[in-house]
């Protein structure tokens, strides 16, 4: 073996055993991470998968019994339609309202920064009290809504839409998107204030005027802040069970059921566990299906997020 | 001898090894003990302690529970008994999981649907003897034992009854003339007669949202009129001209006389309706008299037994409160804590301080006690209270009604009834989806089997 061989093996052995060395300290960093997410996360998770295939009241292993018996409800169909009615609903209101928010705000006028604040207060504020606020100033009785709107003419006579079928998704929907629609603002606003003023500027000596500045300037900067905007904020709304819960309780007649409200009945109403376990697994596969599909976007494919 | 400063020297040289050897010693120590309490802690030496867990998570009810906890602790040497404040919303969950991991309670207060569900799962002991020694020394309202007797055994001790009322506002309905209605008929006219809807004031708060309080307000009625939701062979028998007849007088009642609102109301909405003076009346339980004490109602209210139709049964919906036992070794224990609280200078103060015109002695012990009568609130209502001993006998609840008893029929699917508020979605189709009786009976006997998973019944 000549000299520079020998070298050669030297060196590529203690860049090897540093290398193992960094892996290892790696490894060893990670892991408690790692344990923590594995017990409480993926261990509850894989067990309640197991539950998924067992009987409610025996605890026997029943197969794919609840699954089969999850698809011949009715009520299941019904419920993902309302799931994804709701979010829908609520990502494109919150975006529309959240967008011209923002771009309101960006504007200079007199009292801004305390509109800005205000602006906050819905978001501040928690669920359990943003509903019952809601459901008292929606009541037929004492709510002050109703005795403005009839008062005025607007209405021929009160009416509490979290009592109707027809009006109680919207009146959810709207409630739901008064909340959280601070904080797209806020996150839209953020954005705004990086935009140079020059391409405003450049795009309006083109002859731009304010939608094809908002398209051509705007627009793109936004777009991957809303990117994943609308991936957190799809899991997020899908997932909401405590604010229905506490406006309408799943009702009128079903009306405001989600997949979040069909788990709860059946878990915790219907004391069958097992049975709320398989519907959590479906609604587990439907928001992974969703979120492997929404990382086919260009935005993801090009490297631009991240 | 070393010299003091060798000696210092040595023991600091020394140091780390001794304060190895002494923190495993320590630590030996520490662990040999705290194996020792874990294995032999619960008895205490002689002591047997006893763990239970109750839903009076309501501030002044744990202090009462204290309060009597204390006095048995300290009556009796060999047993200590503690207190877990749950609540309803939570408890089923957390006794499943406690049942999965061997952490369950050594006992538990209860309701019939719930204690049937338990004791489906083999997760019960069978307490017929503490139910009988109870019953021959304080003379138990049969009725009320009716509920946990089944499957060969009895599954729950009764401590306590809650028996639904017709509460009415004397200063008006009470005026009306007529009153008091005698039957269903009258019932009707005359909570008609006291609403002005354009002044915002109901004859009663009718309920017809998707929770218990709906589907109690339903249940009570169905008592009226031999309709059922289990037949007398266990199958579902609720589409029958009998039911078509209650939920007919359901919808009648609450277009009538109830606030249209009440379709979204929960407990907040309903207690304000009536503390507030927009219904004048309410079929229910006794649960909001403290809260009344608040208002200038407090002398305006008394009630009556729930009215029935000229053609049916007298009678009312009632929950009885039991304790079920999980812990078989413990039993006698557990067997003595029922009997002392069930004993003459216990039981009928403890039910008055825990909650005073709701909880209801079961027993004529109870009701003859002085310590029960004495409290304010009690003997401030008490002809009201009286009016629910009346209804006491003849009061049932599903599943225990007296062609289920008489068949000694077995029904787990209970507590799905329950739990489902299955029955209150029935009255959700009648009222919100505008149904006919007709076909809501039809629709509800569908929902039932579905939901339940039992067949309809041969008699239909």
């Amino acid at each position: 073996m000549s000299f520079r061989e020998r070298v050669d093996e030297f060196s590529v052995d203690e860049v090897r055993s540093e290398v193992d060395r960094q892996t290892i300290r790696g490894i060893g960093l990670v892991a408690p991470a790692v344990f923590l997410v594995l017990v409480a996360l993926v261990w509850p998770f894989l067990n309640a998968i197991v539950f998924s295939f067992t009987d409610g009241t025996t605890g026997a292993f029943v197969g794919l019994e609840n699954y089969r018996w999850l698809l011949d409800q009715g009520i299941f169909w019904a419920a993902l339609k309302n799931s994804l009615l709701w979010t829908v609903g609520n990502l494109v209101l919150q975006g529309a309202f959240g967008i011209g928010l923002a771009l309101l705000l960006n504007e200079h006028f007199a009292g801004r920064d305390v509109v800005r604040t205000v602006m906050l207060v819905p978001f501040v504020i928690p669920s359990v009290v943003v509903a019952t606020t809601w459901r008292w100033l929606l009541n037929t009785s004492y709510g002050p809504l109703n005795e403005w709107l009839v008062g005025l003419g607007v209405l021929s006579g009160a009416i509490n839409p979290l009592a109707k079928p027809e009006l109680a998704l919207a009146a959810t929907t709207l409630i739901n998107t008064w909340r959280w629609t601070p904080l797209v603002a806020l996150v839209v606003f953020a954005v705004l204030q990086t935009i140079p003023e020059e391409e405003y500027e450049a795009a309006r000596i083109e002859g731009a005027g304010i939608i094809e500045e908002f398209l051509h300037v705007t627009y793109p900067h936004l777009k991957s802040s809303m990117t994943i905007l609308g991936l957190l904020g799809f899991l997020l709304t899908f997932n909401i069970f405590d604010m229905i819960w506490l406006l309408t309780n799943g009702g009128p007649v079903g009306a405001t059921t989600t997949l979040s409200v069909f788990i709860y009945e059946i878990a915790f109403n219907l004391h069958n566990i097992p049975r709320g376990t398989a519907v959590s697994v479906v609604l587990f596969a439907l928001l992974a299906v969703f979120v492997v599909l929404y990382f086919q976007q260009e935005e993801f494919k090009e490297g631009e997020i991240g | 001898m070393p010299h003091r400063a060798e000696r210092k020297t040595e023991h600091s040289d020394s140091r780390p090894a001794t304060d190895r050897r002494r923190f495993l010693a320590s630590s030996a120590a520490i662990g040999a003990a705290g194996l020792a309490g874990c294995m032999f802690g619960s008895g205490g030496g002689d002591t047997t302690q006893l763990t239970f867990w109750h839903q009076e998570s309501v501030e002044h009810r744990v202090s009462v529970f204290d309060e009597f906890i204390n006095r048995f602790n300290d009556e009796h040497e060999d047993i200590e008994v503690q207190q877990q404040a749950q609540s309803w919303d939570e408890v089923f969950g957390k006794l499943t999981s406690a049942l999965e991991s061997d952490s369950e309670p050594d006992f538990m207060f209860s309701l019939p649907a719930f204690t049937m569900t338990f004791q489906a799962r083999d997760a019960l002991v069978d307490v017929s003897d503490i139910v009988e020694d109870i019953n021959s020394e304080h003379d138990t309202y049969d009725n009320t034992i009716t509920p946990y007797k089944y499957d060969g055994g009895t599954w729950g001790i009764p401590m306590w009854d809650m028996v639904f009322l017709h509460h009415h506002r004397s200063d008006t309905l009470g005026q009306l003339g007529g009153w008091p209605p005698a039957n269903w008929e009258e019932w009707l006219t005359l909570l008609e007669e006291g609403t002005d809807a354009g002044n915002d004031t109901y004859g009663i708060c009718l309920p017809a949202n998707k929770n218990l309080w709906t589907t109690e307000n339903l249940y009570t009625l169905m008592i009226n009129r031999d309709s059922y939701v289990y037949g007398p062979d266990g199958k579902i028998m609720f589409d029958t001209p009998e039911t078509v007849k209650v939920l007919d007088f359901y919808k009648n009642l609450f277009n009538a006389a109830s606030p249209e609102a009440a379709t979204n109301w929960g407990w907040a909405e309903w207690e304000r309706s009536l503390l507030q003076g927009q219904a004048h009346s309410t079929n229910g339980f006794s649960s909001w008299i403290r809260g009344l004490q608040d208002t200038d109602f407090d002398q305006s209210f008394e009630a009556i037994k729930q009215p029935g139709p000229t053609d049916g049964n007298p009678g009312s919906i009632h929950y009885v409160n039991n304790l079920m036992v999980f812990n078989e070794e413990k039993k006698e224990s557990i067997g003595t804590w029922a009997k002392w609280m069930h004993s003459q200078d216990v039981y009928g103060e403890w039910l008055a301080n825990l909650e005073p015109t709701l909880y209801l002695p079961l027993t004529k012990t109870g009701e003859n006690s002085e310590g029960y009568w004495n409290h304010d609130l009690i003997s401030k209502y008490e002809p009201m209270v009286k009016t629910q001993f009346e209804a006491l006998p003849e009061s049932s609840i599903y599943g225990f009604r007296e062609i289920h008893v008489e068949n000694d029929l077995y029904l787990p699917s209970l507590g799905t009834l329950e739990g489902s508020h299955v029955l209150a979605e029935i009255v959700q189709e009648l009222i919100v989806n505008d149904k006919s009786p007709e076909e809501t009976a039809s629709w509800g006997q569908n929902r039932l089997q579905n939901v339940l998973e039992v067949e309809g019944s041969d008699q239909l």
